[in-house]
């Protein structure tokens, strides 16, 4: 078992930073949950920081870590302010504008915050987190042909979406 | 049964292209804080084995210094000169024995001594103090 050092903290922060953030901002929503994901990824990182022996599988263990403390700040942001929700500005930032991007970033946050909760996480962990199925299935608790099944229904869903936005236009 | 850990389908694999081309947004984390942060969050762990190496070397030089410390024996003046005085035994030599002899002259004068610290705490008389400057006299000539 080896230690946590600081220059595996910051590689694993380059390497899983922008993809726990985003895994992090499908659980909040309001206009403070950019900086309440940063807080939420700064803190699981610190939380790594503490073990006193490596995770078995490091970016798992920071994806379960960022969910439960997104779900922890999510109860608490709700109970802050039950009236306050903004569709809009809860997906604000989840990408980069970029132009050799295919889609347009805030049409694509749009269509990710249209799918469930237990669909779009399993979608965002795979994607832009990398994780496979099986890690996927110990960060929600759940197996990994539910958390395939899920990611299916989820691309399903979203190229629905797209045929039927393209074909109405 | 599909592979789990490649996309699921083929057909899936245009849109996954297009929305693996997005870039998730950056997280907004200050490393060098992050690293101070991560360093004073590891630091109790240490304190805490610090302080324990602390605490086992005090017990370690206490005990170490029980048990090589000499033991002491407090004795009254009176259970002083009871034990000194009968205990005492003779030389073999005869040269000491010899009354005007260092030792034995010595020896009286720490006779005389402990008397007077067992028998009062007065003072002692003109006699007993004549005395013990005729030993010291004699002793030292």
């Amino acid at each position: 078992m080896s230690h946590i050092t600081p220059a595996l903290l910051g590689s694993l922060l380059s390497a899983h930073g922008a993809a726990l953030r985003l895994y992090a901002r499908q659980f909040l929503s309001g206009a403070e949950s950019d900086a309440a994901a940063d807080d939420v990824v700064q803190e699981a990182l610190l939380q790594l920081a503490k073990q006193a022996t490596m995770p078995d599988d490091p970016p798992a263990w920071l994806f379960r870590t960022v969910r439960n403390g997104a779900l922890t700040a999510r109860r608490r942001a709700e109970r802050r302010r039950r009236h306050e929700t903004s569709a809009g500005s809860a997906r604000s930032g989840w990408f980069e504008s970029r132009p050799e991007a295919q889609l347009d970033a805030a049409a694509a946050a749009a269509a990710l915050a249209a799918l469930p909760d237990e669909v779009r996480e399993v979608v965002v962990a795979h994607l832009w987190g990398g994780l496979t199925f099986e890690q996927i299935a110990t960060v929600v608790g759940t197996s990994s042909s539910t958390a395939h099944r899920r990611y299916e229904q989820g691309l399903q869903t979203l190229r629905l979406r797209w045929d039927t936005k393209h074909a109405g236009t | 049964m599909p592979e789990l850990n490649s996309s699921p389908s083929p057909d899936w694999g245009g849109l996954e292209a297009a929305l693996g081309s997005l870039t998730p947004t950056a997280p907004m984390i200050d490393r060098d804080q992050l690293m101070f942060e991560a360093g004073r969050a590891a630091r109790p762990q240490q304190r805490g084995v610090t302080s324990l190496a602390l605490v086992a070397c005090a017990a370690i030089a206490l005990g170490i210094g029980r048990w090589t410390a000499p033991t002491t024996v407090s004795l009254e003046p009176t259970q002083l000169a009871e034990n000194v005085g009968p205990q005492a035994q003779e030389p073999a030599d005869s040269s000491l024995t010899d009354p005007a002899s260092y030792y034995q002259l010595r020896r009286r004068l720490n006779d005389a001594d402990l008397a007077a610290i067992g028998s009062s705490p007065a003072l002692p008389t003109q006699t007993q103090a004549a005395d013990r400057a005729a030993l010291l006299h004699e002793l030292l000539n």
